[in-house]
């Protein structure tokens, strides 16, 4: 091995660190996986797979939000593992194997190996964050964010000055497209002549500078409210909006604390009761399939004003947003969703 | 005044004994030589002594003190200097940068080259060495190249200086010049061992002559009480007898060469308007200082290089791909003749890519391929365990034979050989100088380029010199050889 | 004996190296070693895995050797083996994905052969460049490494989508155009014997034809295979085109025998990972099968760490990293020790 291979090689190890150095999940919170040999018995045990790192304050943050939930509610052995593409599969098995009960798999891109699977591992329950197949032991259930989105949108429509907002987002996925959908019907519901923008994909999941670069195009076209959908890279969008000096709303988790400063409100999912109620089912062998939905009415859905920001809404535009989430409540507007 | 001792010397490498209680005094004052064939131990004995290689056994005194072996900078810090056959210079870096960098002692400094080169100039200097600092080391010819090493040294203050095969790349007259060197080294006390095997010089300029064989130590004697004959004994046991030349009877034509210009790599004129035949079953000898275009003459001639202008013909016709067969023997073996990290066999096998009997489609005959290289190693009696030896780790004279007999064995049309007897033994030499001759009865037109005189008119048929890239006679060069 | 002591270094170098990353992250040892070690070779599903692994690897590895056998300094790898699973999932599209889909084996075969063409044609426009436009290998393939990765991305969510149009992925190909497996609980498919046999194939080309010698030899000594009138340019170009066929092979079987799909994370460092293969391998084929059999191990290991502590996947490349690291100075160590006599 001469010079020239060893310099490639560090060349190589490098790239493959920077590659692969966008999860930085590893020392933090230790304490709920727990290094169990897999033994036999009454114990209800539940893992959870994510497409992304659970600490991105985001979609993988509030799925880790509901496992931690039944770990302490239901005395669970529970565990995690981020899982892409062709390792989704393995995972799916090797939790089955070792006599998991119940297997989440925090996305659609989840639903299609799940049924595979399940077929083989008739004991236990796959469990999908959206997705469309089911089966007797495959469900998925399904957020209406639309609902948070379309209130956001509502809000945009109302408080946009220049008459522009836009959504900044990772991919075109259609779980994304929908509520982005959701918050260009919002806006047009309260400001028909407000102009929404077409989504800002920027593609990678993590990519900080890549979501502030989409934030910028977006707010050189004037847009002055901007949505995101960027997971672990909202960070990015803040940022971005904070040097223009507009507003953002957070989404999935309450973002509002965020210390940009910028976040007028957040549409959030709150996922705790959801995991514990499927869990539960799971656990009494009362889940037969399907999917399920939560929104606003089972409380799982909701959009929060960021108090220190709430003096921006006039007290007329709090009592509409008020009678609007009401009326989503109630059944009596129906957020439009896309079918998935 | 300094003494080297080497005291009851062992080295192994593999099974092969390299040395076998060895044991010498070098003296200063005194130009000592080592004589002895290829792989008789020379350059191990060498490498123990500037600790380039830790003995198994046995002891190196300078100066009643034991030289800490296998640390080859502890011991140039000791005063033992190294003046190697293949120069370890910087190609790309100046005169001056190169004599800096030998007298750098840590890394973590600033760098002052003038002041570093600054003693070995004025050594240069009182060698009566015309040296330009400023010029850049590998494009200086070797000559000059050795001279820059032999000052890295002196400039160190050794005390004992080991000169590996000094001879072997220089001309006649940069021999002599060396030699005056040597003696006044001599004379102002250094101890000068010398590495060689060209009897004649070492007993032009040697006190003292240590003669090894098979890696022991044959004799150790005075230059007065040894002649060549004694020497030549002593080293390969019986005097060698040159086969004589036969002279051929017919001539038919071969390689026709009319109004050649060839480029230099870096676009210079390095060949101008050569024009000169060899026929078939002659050798021609170009002679001449190296640098003067002989190694781009000899590419052109074996197809390596394009010429700018002219033509190379064989039999009357542009080369084609039946004829002739071309033989090269590159005049740098290490680097253009063999690859030294591949064994024996893959570098004897380049030569028979083409050879029908070795290949089944694409896929080698092992066997036949295998058969076929022992028997070159035992007909070329290279010294080697198998032919699956590693190249690199042969002798130079091995390392020569390897490619003389790949390429000899392919019986070529136009053989192309650059300095062939270049830092080979007696012995060596001459089995590759009758190898020569007996391709040359046999019908192949030879073009031999070489800086040795005697090498040259006892082969060639015709000499010819060349003289920055124009093709002189003899007479014409003996003016500019300085006679 | 000597020599035994020497090479039994490296184990226990590679245990050291394990037990310091885990104590790092905090991960406790003997449970972290055990899950290493049963989702390595702990049973036959975790044998599966670690063959599965190492199967990608062992033919970017292959393709490294070749290339660098040949001194051409191929870093392209993961380009190569994007590429191909392009070409690949276009020829999917034309034979699988239309009203009249060929025979399931014609199928797989032919975007089998689309793969590896892919891949050999993205390494050859890098030799091209470096024969004819002095562009450096190592320059150029990294830069066609993104290249390829953004038009995978194109292709993704443009000409190859699935159907829906919905997701950025290529359509899944159905069970039958899939290559055969061991059995449906495990991911073990024939592309494992594929990849062993092409251990083989690179050996025999490399050390048993005259194109494979050409290829060492202008690898070893450009001037020396000048000097023997061996056109050292078509010799690099090959090894080149070797390498990425290998590459492109290595996509096709990801992709028919793994994700059915191509995506974004289609290549999962696959390219990349072959160059310590082939380092550690020593450049030699029939010891790639080893060095990507360590690495498979240990990629699967680490992804069993992962379901069951609180350490994520780059864990892996933690220890990835710190093991290449620590062979290269294990190997300095043992080079350092005097002569061993025979």
């Amino acid at each position: 091995m001469n010079v020239k291979h060893l310099l490639i090689l560090c060349a190589a190890v490098f790239a493959v660190g920077c590659g692969s150095g966008n999860s930085r999940d590893e020392q933090a919170n230790g304490s709920i996986k727990s290094v169990d040999a897999p033994k036999p018995g009454e114990e209800f045990k539940v893992a959870l797979l994510t497409p992304g790192s659970v600490f991105d304050s985001g979609w993988n943050a509030l799925a880790y939000d509901g496992l931690q939930e039944i770990q302490k509610q239901m005395n669970a052995t529970v565990t995690y593992k981020e899982s892409k593409e062709s390792d989704i599969p393995d995972d799916m098995r090797s939790y089955a194997r070792h006599g998991y009960n119940l297997v989440f798999g925090h996305g659609f891109e989840y639903n299609k190996p799940a049924m595979k699977v399940a077929k083989d591992f008739p004991d236990t329950v796959f469990m999908t964050s959206s997705g469309g197949e089911t089966a007797k032991n495959v469900g998925a259930f399904r957020f209406e964010l639309e609902q948070g989105f379309y209130l956001a949108g509502y809000l945009a429509g109302l408080q946009t000055r220049t008459g522009v907002i836009g959504s900044v987002a990772v991919q075109n996925y259609p779980s994304i497209v929908s509520t982005l959908k959701a918050f260009e019907a919002g806006a047009k519901a309260s400001n028909p002549a407000c102009k929404v923008l077409p989504p800002v994909y920027f593609g990678t999941e993590g990519d900080v500078t890549g979501a502030k670069q989409a934030t910028e195009r977006i707010l050189a076209e004037r847009a002055d409210i901007v949505i995101h959908q960027a997971n672990a890279a909202a960070q990015g969008v803040f940022d971005a909006c904070k040097e223009k000096n507009v507003l953002a709303f957070g989404s999935n988790a309450d973002q509002n604390s965020n210390p940009s400063g910028v976040i007028l409100g957040s549409a959030v999912i709150i996922a705790k009761p959801a995991f514990l109620e499927l869990a539960k089912q799971v656990k009494a062998k009362q889940f037969t399939g399907g999917i399920v939905k939560f929104g606003m009415d089972k409380g799982a859905i909701d959009f929060v004003l960021n108090p220190k920001l709430a003096d921006r809404v006039p007290v007329d535009q709090q009592q509409k947003l008020k009678t609007v989430a009401a009326d989503i409540k109630s059944g009596k507007i129906v957020v439009p969703e896309d079918k998935f | 005044m300094a003494t080297l001792i080497v005291d009851n010397v062992f080295k192994r490498f593999g099974g092969v004994a390299a040395l076998e209680a060895v044991s010498v005094e070098f003296r200063s004052g005194e130009i000592h030589a080592v004589l002895g064939e290829n792989g008789a131990g020379k350059s191990t004995l060498m490498n123990v002594m500037s600790g380039f290689v830790r003995p198994d056994r046995g002891t190196v005194l300078l100066n009643g003190t034991s030289i800490p072996l296998g640390i080859a900078f502890a011991c140039k810090q000791m005063g033992i200097e190294m003046i190697h056959q293949h120069f370890t210079l910087t190609p790309a870096f100046s005169v001056e940068e190169n004599l800096a960098l030998a007298r750098l002692d840590r890394l973590a400094t600033t760098i002052d080259t003038k002041a570093l080169a600054g003693k070995a100039l004025a050594i240069a200097k009182s060698l009566e060495w015309e040296v330009d600092p400023s010029a850049r080391t590998g494009q200086l010819p070797v000559g000059v190249q050795q001279r820059i090493e032999i000052l890295k040294a002196l400039s160190g203050e050794a005390e004992v200086l080991i000169f590996d095969e000094p001879t072997a790349v220089l001309s006649p007259s940069e021999v002599e010049d060396l030699f005056r060197v040597l003696r006044r080294l001599r004379d102002e006390g250094k101890c000068l061992i010398l590495i060689a095997h060209k009897l004649s010089e070492v007993l032009g300029v040697a006190d003292w002559v240590t003669v090894l064989r098979n890696g022991r130590v044959v004799a150790t004697a005075p230059r007065d009480e040894v002649d060549s004959d004694k020497l030549a004994f002593w080293m390969v046991g019986q005097m060698p007898d040159r086969a004589s030349r036969s002279d051929s009877k017919e001539r038919v034509d071969g390689l026709t060469v009319r109004s050649l210009s060839i480029k230099g790599d870096r676009g210079e004129a390095s060949v101008s308007n050569a024009t000169f035949e060899i026929r078939q079953g002659e050798i021609l000898g170009f002679g001449g200082v190296d640098g003067n275009g002989q190694v781009e003459l000899a590419e052109t001639l074996a197809q390596i290089r394009k010429h700018s202008s002219g033509a190379v013909l064989w039999c009357g016709r542009p080369f084609g791909s039946d004829l002739p067969r071309i033989g090269y023997v590159p005049q740098d073996r290490q680097t253009d003749g063999l690859a030294l990290r591949m064994s024996i066999r893959d570098n004897m096998l380049v030569s028979a890519l083409h050879r029908p009997s070795f290949w089944s489609g694409p896929l080698i005959r092992a066997k036949q391929v295998g058969a076929w290289v022992d028997s070159l190693i035992d007909r070329f009696s290279i010294k080697a365990e198998s032919g699956s030896d590693l190249t690199g780790k042969l002798s130079g004279g091995n390392q020569q034979k390897v490619i003389v007999s790949r390429i000899l064995d392919d019986e070529p049309g136009l053989l192309v050989v650059l300095n062939p007897g270049r830092g080979l033994d007696i012995k060596a030499t001459e089995y590759v100088y009758d190898v020569l001759l007996a391709a040359r009865d046999r019908g192949a037109a030879i073009a031999l380029f070489s800086t040795d005189l005697d090498e040259l008119y006892s082969l060639s048929d015709r000499v010819l010199f060349m003289l920055r890239g124009q093709l002189v006679d003899a007479t014409g060069a003996s003016a500019m050889l300085g006679g | 004996m000597k020599r035994l002591v020497g090479i039994s270094l490296y184990p226990i170098g590679l245990l050291l190296i394990l037990v310091a990353t885990l104590a790092f992250f905090k991960v406790p040892v003997r449970d972290g070693l055990g899950l290493l070690y049963s989702g390595a070779v702990g049973d036959r599903f975790a044998w599966s895995r670690m063959a599965v692994k190492s199967t990608p690897m062992l033919l970017t590895g292959l393709g490294m050797v070749v290339a660098w056998r040949g001194g051409i300094y191929n870093i392209g790898g993961e380009g190569q083996f994007i590429v191909g699973g392009i070409f690949g999932g276009t020829v999917a599209r034309f034979a699988v994905f239309t009203s009249h889909p060929w025979s399931p084996w014609l199928a797989t075969s032919g975007i089998l052969v689309a793969c590896v063409a892919g891949g050999a044609a993205w390494a050859w426009l890098a030799g091209w460049l470096y024969l004819r436009r002095g562009v450096e290998v190592v320059i150029s393939t990294i830069l066609l490494n993104f290249i390829a990765l953004q038009f995978l991305g194109y292709c993704c969510s443009g000409p190859l989508q699935e159907k829906a149009k919905q997701v950025p992925l290529t359509d899944a190909l159905p069970d039958e155009v899939m290559l055969p497996k061991l059995s449906r609980q495990m991911d073990a498919h024939f592309g494992v014997v594929l990849a062993i046999m092409a251990a083989l194939l690179i050996y025999t080309y490399l050390f048993r034809t005259r194109a494979g010698f050409r290829v060492r030899l202008v690898g070893e000594n450009p001037r020396m295979a000048r000097a023997n009138r061996i056109d050292a340019g078509r010799a690099k170009i090959q090894a080149m085109v070797v390498s990425g066929a290998l590459c492109g092979l290595a996509g096709g079987i990801e992709y028919l025998g793994m994700s059915g799909q191509l995506g974004t994370g289609f290549s999962q460092q696959w390219g990349f990972l072959g160059i310590p293969v082939a380092l550690l391998g020593g450049l030699h084929p029939l010891a790639c099968i080893l060095s990507a059999s360590v690495f498979g191990a240990l990629l699967a290991g680490a992804e069993n760490l992962a379901r069951y502590t609180p350490t994520g996947s780059t864990l892996v490349y933690v220890i990835q990293a710190v093991a290449v690291l620590g062979y290269v100075g294990i190997k300095a160590y043992r080079d350092r020790l005097p002569a061993v006599e025979a």
